[in-house]
């Protein structure tokens, strides 16, 4: 699915990832673990491809493919989803009809014909009643005046509607009360199937034990310092990081 | 940052999408360039007015005669040669005006079509009366006899003015007198047709009203009067289009809109303003001057403006309410886009002259390529609007840096016990919007265009149904070739 | 021949620099050019909300008293403008940190600052009448790296006599002044004044500039300031305008290095007939700039308000921050205010806002206060102060600060015997 090879990349001359690599197959899980200023976040937006970074070298292959050229919505029809860890407001733009443009820009990159209106319409209904979301809430402007449980939420909705095969959840605990945490990590689990893979970046263990990873890896100052199961985080959490190392 | 192929790609496709821009191929009929009493007599004869309609354009021509062009908007155009212009052009045969479709010409009915405006009555959208106005012409009206059991008159103005000059000479004027200013003066002068609409009492007009103009001959000034009076108690939704094809020369489109709402009336007044804004190097293109203004004359009465303007070389309009009945209300909601090298300033001016009066001001301006965007507006409290109030929100967004967007506002209290209050704000679009779009799999393009609609929704969401999600696509067109 | 030329060449000998040449020349063709342009007119929108009577009713009365040496009390760091002429002590010569030149005796190196050809000065009727009828002024410059504090009085003891006054302030690298200009003469009736001040602040530096103005009712002012600022200088103002029957007042600012920032802050009281002209403006010509515009106004009686404020972005001026804020309480029913908060950007990476309310004091919270036990004109009282506050707080300068509170509560209860609502 995604092959991240010795990868090296920087920010205004400072390393961020150093020699990063990272091997994730078809239905797993991986967790990837560190303390703050470890090169999280820096890890997401470098897959996704967001500008202000300068990679030195290394090379990212998801589904067979060098997406290095690839424009971040190119990525992102490629099948690359990222549930952001603070998702910005969009005042004034409803999630019906950016949703629908998401779904139909994809297809038409696919030379495939637009969704149907009626069936997207039962889809947002349908995941949104499973994912607690008002009616109410889907009038609304996206991500605008939405509490942190909320903003969760609804980045759970869209990675539902957009199914795509390889996941990254960025921080996705952060700010969320233990009720607002089962219900988006149900609704993370629903959607895990063989063909598709994800990524779960986090700064606590307390996340692992509802969406379980097959592969846990610590990530200190820009490179993965040690691998394993479940229970590498487990130990994590009982050591800390600075004894673990 | 947008990718810089897609950037390329869009600016190659911007320049050949102006699709209203093609010409039709008709023979027209106009007598010579230039104005003058003559030409003024030709109009009048044209239309077969009487002797007092005749009678009240030449006064007009006398005082616009004496006026000066106004020049203290900082609009940057050649001087306009008032006596190289042709004042009238209408398509051959219309010597009077057709009784039924099949007398029009074919190539007029096909223009309309290509431009999504069918004018047979069957085809049209459903609830949606349309007059259409061709150069300087009225070609069809449709469903007039429906509204004419209403009692609804929905007319060109220039039958109006033969059939119902009681109610023209009662109103003509009133909200833009003649001498109020130097393209007030002008249009009262030469104006060629336009929508004349009555409502009468309590009735509330069961469907759209519209009209189409269409700028199709060369070195032709469009100068259309429009007169909607509705009566007490009821009310009426308008909306005017505009189309004209591309040409390398630039056309002066001087409008005079006059609203009149009674006690306890309403009048909804849209504009979908499409003019050929001239190509990706400024040139060419409609100087839209326009002069709108509603009366709110009854108390309780209402007038409101919603426009979106992404046409025209240059915009330079103000559609204003005179608030004088008390609880009045009057309202304006404006998208404004400029690209290229377009020019606008626009916005309103809301005179609160009656007790408990409110007004209601959104205004929307984006800015790219080399275009200027300006909301100009004015606020005032008299003396004796006391309890009256006014929101204004004025938000500008801008895209590249070799373009600019204005406020300027002008709020005058003469009264303590009335509330002002303004907000505006510009910004550009953040790059986490983008980012998050983009993320989601939409292109640069669509982003910006998703974003821009959110910006402009307060606005776009006040238009009637049928027109809004044109409006949305219109949005997202205009600026193409401007991401960057 | 215009009022103008005529009063000129009556009064040239007493003018200032009247023996200089680029001065007279300078003089002569702005002459010319108020005699092209006509007086200014309602019709110029930067007229538009002008008390013309004032403006265009030019006089030219210069006090003939001479001064005496040494006979005001100030401190070192205190100068006087007495009758329109400065007054410098020894002890302010003491003063090692301030430098102070005569301005005609400096003519020679401040010629710039007279031609207006540059476009970041300002260049209209009330700076060409203040150049041409120039009585007195001081070029003052601070000493790198020092910080420092300097109170100018302006002060009267003659009636109907006018004051044309300029002053160059330069504030030197890493510096710091803070500057109060104190109009307090209560007592002399029907001065008029014309006063320009330009301010440079160099490279690091900083200026805190406090304008508290209390003239009698009967007097008249044309003020206006120009501020060019420097890479990370920092120009904090506060014009606090309580007197003159009709006051003009613009503040100019030009952000010219990067870094820099510019507040303009202002309080304004009007009772009686009074006319309160308010001006700001900030050009930002380079990037990462800020700038604040902050004007609260209170009205009363039969006065007129006007604040016009801009900010103007230039395309080079990318990360810059605007701000606008213009708040005006109107207390009778007679009062009244215009504002124009302008915006005029032309660069697209730039946060830039402003808001605007006008109205009279909420009812909602009179009430409230009403209900904990408080006089109804007690209640007004505090409101006031309170709406006054927010502009109040971004002056660093305590001493100053007591003297404006002090003043406003005069205000407020020279009031005492009429209601504000």
């Amino acid at each position: 699915m995604l092959e991240i090879k010795d990868l090296t990349v920087s920010v205004e001359d400072k390393i961020i990832l150093n020699n990063f690599s990272l091997k994730i197959n078809q239905g797993e899980v991986h967790a990837i673990m560190g303390p703050n200023g470890s090169g999280k976040s820096t890890l997401s937006n470098v897959l996704c491809g967001k500008d202000n970074y300068k990679i030195k070298k290394g090379e990212i292959i998801f589904k067979e493919k060098n997406i290095f050229e690839l424009s971040i919505d190119e990525r992102a029809k490629l099948g690359l989803f990222l549930a952001f860890q603070y998702p910005v407001e969009l005042p004034g733009v409803s999630i019906t009809p950016f949703l629908k443009t998401a779904i139909n820009s994809k297809l038409k990159s696919l030379g495939k014909k637009e969704i149907d209106s009626l069936e997207f319409a039962k889809k947002v209904r349908e995941a949104s009643e499973y994912l607690g979301i008002s009616k109410e809430m889907l009038k609304r402007s996206v991500n605008e005046g939405f509490s942190g449980g909320e903003k969760k939420r609804y980045e759970v909705l869209q990675m539902t509607l957009l199914n795509p095969d390889l996941t990254i959840l960025d921080e996705t605990d952060s700010g969320l009360d233990i009720d607002a945490l089962k219900t988006v990590s149900k609704g993370v689990n629903r959607l895990k199937r063989k063909d598709n893979s994800i990524v779960v970046i986090t700064h606590y263990q307390r996340l692992l034990d509802y969406i379980i990873p097959d592969f846990v890896h610590i990530l200190v100052a820009g490179k993965i310092v040690r691998s394993g199961d479940k229970n590498l985080a487990l130990e994590l959490e009982k050591k800390g990081y600075e004894n673990i190392i | 940052m947008p990718n810089l192929n897609t950037l390329n790609n869009i600016k190659k496709i911007s320049s050949e999408k102006y699709k209203d821009g093609f010409v039709t191929d008709l023979e027209s009929e106009r007598p010579k360039k230039g104005l003058s009493e003559e030409i003024i007599k030709f109009i009048s004869n044209k239309k077969n007015e009487p002797e007092w309609m005749l009678n009240w354009r030449l006064k007009a021509y006398e005082v616009w005669k004496n006026m000066k062009e106004p020049d203290w908007s900082e609009l940057n155009y050649d001087k306009i040669d008032y006596q190289d212009i042709y004042y009238f052009s209408a398509p051959k045969g219309f010597e009077s005006k057709p009784k039924s479709l099949d007398e029009i010409d074919p190539k007029l009915i096909e223009t309309y079509n290509k431009l999504g405006i069918p004018l047979k009555e069957q085809k049209i959208l459903a609830g949606v009366a349309v007059d259409a106005v061709f150069d300087s012409v009225s070609v069809a009206t449709t469903y007039r006899e429906k509204l004419s059991k209403l009692g609804i008159i929905f007319c060109p103005i220039s039958e109006a003015i033969i059939k119902h000059p009681d109610l023209i000479k009662k109103y003509l004027g009133t909200v833009i007198p003649t001498t109020d200013h130097y393209f007030a003066a002008l249009n009262s002068a030469v104006f060629t047709d336009g929508s004349f609409v009555y409502v009468p009492e309590g009735v509330k007009c069961p469907m759209e009203l519209s009209t189409y103009f269409r700028i199709n001959a060369e070195e032709t000034g469009q100068f259309e009067r429009t007169l909607i009076i509705a009566d007490k108690g009821s009310y009426v939704s308008y909306l005017e289009g505009c189309t004209a094809p591309k040409r390398d020369s630039n056309q002066l489109h001087a409008a005079n809109v006059e609203l009149i709402a009674m006690e306890d009336a309403e009048i909804k007044y849209s504009t979908v303003q499409n003019w050929y804004p001239g190509d990706e190097n400024g040139k060419g293109g409609i100087y839209n001057f326009v002069t709108k203004r509603g009366i709110c004359k009854g108390n309780n009465s209402k007038i409101s403006w919603t426009q979106v303007e992404t046409g025209s070389a240059i915009t330079w309009k103000y559609p204003s309410c005179i608030l004088k009945g008390d609880n009045s209300i009057g309202e304006f909601y404006s998208v404004a886009i400029t690209n290229n090298f377009q020019q606008a300033d626009t916005g309103t001016k809301m005179i609160h002259l009656g007790k408990n009066t409110k007004s209601k001001i959104i205004s929307k301006g984006i800015s790219s390529g080399k275009s200027q965007n300006t909301y100009r507006g004015l606020v005032r409290f008299s003396k004796n609007s006391s309890n009256s109030r006014n929101y204004t929100q004025c938000d500008s967004l801008l895209i590249g840096n070799k373009c600019g967007a204005h406020t300027i506002p002008y709020i005058e209290s003469n009264n303590n016990s009335s509330v002002a209050e303004h907000e505006a704000s510009t910004s550009k679009i953040s790059e986490d919007q983008l980012y998050y779009c983009q993320q989601r799999g939409l292109t640069n393009e669509e982003a910006v265009s998703i974003i821009v609609n959110g910006f402009c929704k307060q606005v776009l969401q006040n238009l009637p149904m049928e027109f809004a999600v044109e409006a949305q696509q219109l949005v997202g067109i205009s600026l193409e070739g401007s991401v960057g | 021949m215009n009022q103008i030329s005529n009063l000129y060449q009556k009064n040239e000998k007493f003018i200032l620099g009247s023996n200089n040449e680029w001065l007279t020349n300078l003089r002569n063709k702005i002459l010319e050019k108020i005699d092209d342009l006509g007086p200014p007119s309602k019709k110029n929108e930067i007229w538009k909300y002008s008390n013309l009577s004032h403006i265009n009713d030019t006089r030219y009365e210069p006090s003939n008293e001479i001064l005496k040496e040494n006979e005001t009390l100030n401190e070192e760091n205190e100068i006087d403008y007495i009758n329109g002429k400065y007054h410098i002590t020894e002890k302010n010569k003491k003063n090692l940190n301030i430098n102070f030149k005569d301005l005609g005796e400096s003519l020679i190196d401040l010629k710039n600052f007279f031609y207006n050809e540059n476009e970041t000065q300002l260049n209209d009727f009330v700076i060409d009448i203040n150049t041409i009828f120039l009585s007195d002024g001081l070029y003052i410059s601070t000493k790198e790296n020092k910080e420092n504090y300097l109170i100018i009085n302006y002060k009267n003891n003659l009636d109907y006599i006018t004051n044309y006054l300029r002053n160059i302030i330069k504030i030197n690298k890493n510096s710091k002044l803070t500057l109060v200009e104190n109009f307090n003469y209560e007592k002399s009736e029907n001065n008029d004044l014309n006063i320009y001040n330009n301010f440079i602040l160099e490279k690091d530096s900083e200026l805190e500039h406090i304008i508290i103005q209390n003239l009698n009712l009967t007097s008249r002012l044309l003020y206006s300031s120009h501020a060019i600022c420097e890479t990370n200088s920092k120009f904090n103002q506060l014009s606090c305008q309580l007197g003159s029957i009709s006051a003009k007042n613009r503040h100019l600012s030009n952000l010219i290095g990067i870094n820099s920032q510019a507040n303009h802050n202002g309080i304004y009281f009007g009772k009686n007939k009074q006319y309160i002209d308010n001006k700001t403006k900030v050009t930002h010509k380079s990037e990462n700039c800020q700038s604040n515009q902050i004007y609260k106004g209170i009205l009363n009686e039969e006065s007129c308000g006007v604040y016009l404020s801009n900010t103007l972005v230039e395309s080079q001026a990318q990360k810059t921050n605007g701000y606008q804020l213009s708040r005006g309480l109107l207390l009778s029913d007679k009062s009244k205010l215009y504002n124009k908060p302008q915006l005029k950007i032309y660069a697209d990476d730039v946060k830039c806002s402003h808001g605007s309310t006008i109205g009279a004091l909420d009812n909602n919270q009179l009430y409230y206060l009403q209900s904990r036990g408080l006089s109804e004109k007690d209640s007004q009282k505090l409101l006031i102060k309170a709406f006054c506050k927010d502009v109040l707080k971004n002056i660093n300068d305590k001493e100053s600060l007591k003297k404006i509170e002090l003043q406003i509560d005069k205000w407020l209860n020279k009031k005492n015997d009429k209601q504000y609502s």
